[in-house]
């Protein structure tokens, strides 16, 4: 009776316990996620951090990253590169669909392609033109896809494109976890009615929109018609907008949600120490840097620069006291975590002796002109004033009067990005794989290359690293660049550090992609 | 009493209208526009100026107040330039939240002022009266972000009475929403209770040895009915002058409360209004936050004439 009994209680837990597949992952439940900024609207070809967490829950694209920041298959299944790299055809996985059941397939594929180079114009645009001559609405990919001049279908689950030689490199690198990820959205449904797909958008990830309350949460649950079969893992994930980071936490150690997306530096150790928290340290691909203003005095004086951002700078104690010792000292364009990382910290020891006789030499110091700068920073990351004060105090040694000015983001976004009028500013980057990955920064044709740095030399680098395939070649030419820039001291940096997340013990096959990717395809619940 | 409240209401216009044009100017002219927020760091200019002449954000900002007020008026608030959603709409889902938040708030302020003062003023300078006192004192001095965060790790990190934040509609269930809305009230609450315990104090103890107290006593009446009857009714009048400020401050305080426990109500909505520059959301959070200021000192003036009726407003 007793065995009887044994087996059909063992039967029934196995009947009713989560399923599990081969690697041991169970299926089921809900990930609830902390976020610190909320998205403007779900219009996925936008840019904005809110945005990239939603678009990258519930999109997919033709290809991704894996957990060593090598470029793999998303919805392309193989690709094969030919003519020089000027022409790439991707084989898709067949069967997936679009959340609103739209065939996942090469002809939307193609018309994905079609909306970023204009070839095809969503009717809403031409609707809104109609009402509003003036209008223009331009895809946010074209700033990186831009040397994509046509793509074939060459069969239902087949798509080839054709690209120039500038910029053919870097399509890959590009679609897989630029900042903006290169992401599908359904034909059908983006193309009629723009207003309803910012509120309820449509793609083909694996996680399908449910409810969206702004400021409030974000719910998806798992897309059936998706591509990859057997995944995602959870029934649903779930999004709750947080503000207040220490709430965060707090949330967090009380086990009311699963995953903190961005993990301060102050609050790791809090983290650490929180039983049932686990923090996940990513790769260093992340540059903590103070840029100046490379068209504006005194910055235009190469020997200023070298004083202030090479020699002049302690960035050992900064990393030690503000950043907790959560970063690397670091002087070089690419992050140290980037897979063309050249380490040339040594070349720029502190020196405040040579610091202060470089500008001597410029004119400035006891007998010279006094050296007054200010540094405008923003109120997004606690460490920047810190940082700031800590700059302040070396600068100070030099001889160099430091004002700060603390400003709202917006504020901040417009003097720095758009109007370039900030004389020096403090930023703590987005991800990087490769010097290319935020190029648009210093290619001075990109139109958005804020540090300002205006120099054919580093165009020059840049478009040979975009015309390169062969990736030996590309890591030279990074490293001739990384090396440039540091010659011409255009780039002060302080340090290299990783993007902090947080999850529950209990949350697995969760991968720490810096802010390059946030993918819960694989995450599941020990519960 | 008919008069002049209806005089007030029509004093509302010029009131609201003047705020209005103030803060439509004064948003216009910080750095930064819903443009910029919409497209981020990484566009073309021709595509943002061609954005804005197509939200009429580049007509001259008197065209813009005026089309904004004429639209007002015929009952359109516009809608959000980041999203596309009706303001209105946003409005009215934000607005309830705040109101429960400092209609709660000011029910848990005055549960513990009215007790805490009465107590204080009838027994001065005793370890009661030095105990309501110290705690008020400390509850002034603490500010709602500090205090916020050391009732969560009393109430839900220790305790695990309370979630530590969120929102839960009342459709989840009262006990749900309950929960959830707990900590904000008292986070602000606790915080105006402890002012309005030291005015009721202080009001009370100046009430208390007067003539008319005395001779309540003196015919014979209870005690209890001699302090809050005779006494408490007369010092109430500063009390309620106070209180109808602290609602109008309370809009702003949600602000913070809002924020710290992702509290989806109207200060968290004006604040991302503001942050990112959404003029048409901005302008409706200011009309209506304003408005309650302005209604709440207006019921505070009609109250009077109820506490002491030989208050009158007219000729």
């Amino acid at each position: 009776m007793l065995p009887m009994l044994i087996t059909v209680l063992s039967i029934l837990f196995l009947a009713f316990s989560p399923a599990t597949d081969a690697q041991g992952a169970k299926r089921g439940g809900t990930l609830k996620v902390a976020i610190e900024g909320e998205a403007v609207n779900l219009d996925p070809l936008g840019v904005g951090f809110g945005r990239k967490v939603y678009r990258e829950a519930i999109g997919s694209g033709l290809v991704r990253l894996d957990g060593n920041f090598n470029v793999v298959g998303d919805l392309a299944k193989s690709w094969e590169i030919s003519d020089e790299g000027r022409v790439i055809t991707f084989k898709l996985h067949p069967g997936g669909t679009y959340h609103d059941g739209t065939p996942l397939d090469a002809a939307s594929v193609k018309w994905n392609f079609d909306i970023i180079s204009g070839k095809v114009v969503p009717t809403w645009v031409k609707e809104l033109k109609k009402k509003s001559p003036k209008y223009k609405w331009r895809n946010i990919f074209l700033g990186y896809l831009f040397h994509i001049n046509k793509v074939e279908v060459l069969d239902k689950y087949t798509v080839r494109i054709h690209q120039n030689d500038v910029g053919k490199a870097m399509t890959l690198d590009a679609m897989s976890a630029a900042f903006s990820r290169f992401v599908l959205v359904s034909p059908k449904s983006y193309d009629m009615n723009i207003e309803k797909f910012r509120r309820h958008p449509v793609m083909s990830g694996p996680y399908k929109f449910v409810e969206w309350k702004r400021n409030r949460h974000f719910f998806a649950e798992r897309h059936k018609g998706y591509f990859r079969k057997g995944l995602p893992y959870l029934d649903r994930i779930e999004f709750y907008f947080m503000a207040d980071a220490n709430q965060r936490m707090n949330a967090l150690a009380a086990g009311e949600i699963d995953i903190i997306n961005n993990l301060p530096i102050p609050l790791y150790a809090t983290a650490k120490k929180t039983s049932g928290v686990k923090v996940l340290v990513g790769p260093q691909t992340m540059n903590y840097a103070f840029p100046i203003n490379g068209q504006r005095a005194p910055w235009k004086d190469k020997r200023v620069r070298r004083a202030l951002s090479c020699f002049g700078v302690d960035r050992a104690q900064i990393v030690k006291t503000a950043l907790r010792g959560l970063a690397k000292p670091w002087v070089s364009y690419s992050p140290a975590g980037a897979k063309d990382a050249l380490d040339l910290t040594a070349e720029c020891p502190y020196d405040p002796a040579k610091a202060k006789a470089l500008l001597k030499e410029a004119g400035y110091g006891p007998g010279g002109k006094p050296l007054k700068v200010t540094l405008t920073t923003n109120n997004s990351d606690p460490a920047h004033i810190e940082v700031s004060q800590a700059l302040k105090l070396q600068f100070a040694k030099l001889g160099a009067a430091m004002d700060i000015r603390v400003v709202d983001y917006a504020t901040w976004n417009r003097a720095f990005v758009r109007q370039r009028k900030l004389q020096l500013t403090l930023q703590n980057t987005l991800s990087s794989r490769t010097a290319n990955s935020n190029s648009h920064t210093i290619h001075s044709k990109s139109g958005i290359d804020y540090y300002n740095m205006k120099d054919t030399e580093i165009d020059r680098l840049l478009d040979l690293w975009r015309s390169t395939i062969d990736p030996q070649k590309q890591i030279g030419i990074s490293h001739k660049l990384q090396r440039y820039i540091l010659a011409q001291g255009y780039y002060p940096n302080i340090a290299s550090f990783s993007f902090l997340q947080a999850t529950r013990s209990d949350v697995k096959g969760f991968t720490n992609l810096g802010k390059m990717m946030l993918d819960y395809t694989s995450v599941w619940l020990d519960r | 009493m008919r008069a002049y409240i209806i005089r007030r209401i029509l004093l509302l216009i010029p009131t609201l209208l003047g705020i209005t044009m103030v803060v439509f100017l004064t948003i216009q002219s910080i750095p930064g526009d819903p443009i910029e927020a919409y497209l981020g760091e990484f566009y073309e200019e021709d595509v943002a100026t061609a954005l804005r002449s197509h939200y009429g954000l580049d007509r001259p900002i008197h065209v813009q107040y005026v089309l904004w007020l004429g639209r007002l008026v015929r009952g359109d608030w516009g809608k959000e330039v980041l999203s596309g959603l009706p303001v209105l709409d946003q409005i009215l889902e934000h607005l309830p939240v705040s109101l429960e938040l400092i209609l709660g708030a000011m029910i848990v302020a005055l549960m513990v002022a009215i007790p805490a003062g009465i107590i204080s003023s009838v027994r001065p300078y005793t370890p009661s009266d030095y105990t309501a006192m110290t705690g008020a004192m400390v509850g002034i001095s603490t500010p709602e972000f500090f205090g916020g965060i050391m009732l969560v790790l009393f109430f839900s990190l220790g305790l695990g009475v309370f979630p530590v934040q969120g929102y839960k509609p009342w459709s989840a269930g009262a006990g749900e929403h309950l929960s959830h809305m707990a900590l904000p009230i008292l986070t602000l609450g606790l915080t105006r209770g402890a002012i309005l315990t030291r005015l009721v104090r202080g009001c009370m103890l100046e009430v208390i040895g007067q003539d008319y107290v005395n001779t309540a006593r003196s015919k014979g009446a209870v005690e209890f009915v001699v302090i809050l009857r005779h006494a408490f009714k007369n010092a109430l009048i500063p009390v309620v002058t106070v209180m109808g400020l602290q609602v109008g401050f309370l809009v702003g305080g949600t602000i913070i409360v809002e924020t710290i426990f992702s509290v989806p109500g109207l200060g968290q909505y004006g604040i991302n209004a503001i942050s990112s520059r959404d003029y048409p959301a901005v302008m409706g959070f200011i009309l209506v936050s304003s408005s309650i200021f302005v209604l709440a000192n207006l019921t505070v003036d009609v109250l009077y004439a109820y506490l002491n009726p030989r208050i009158r407003y007219e000729n």
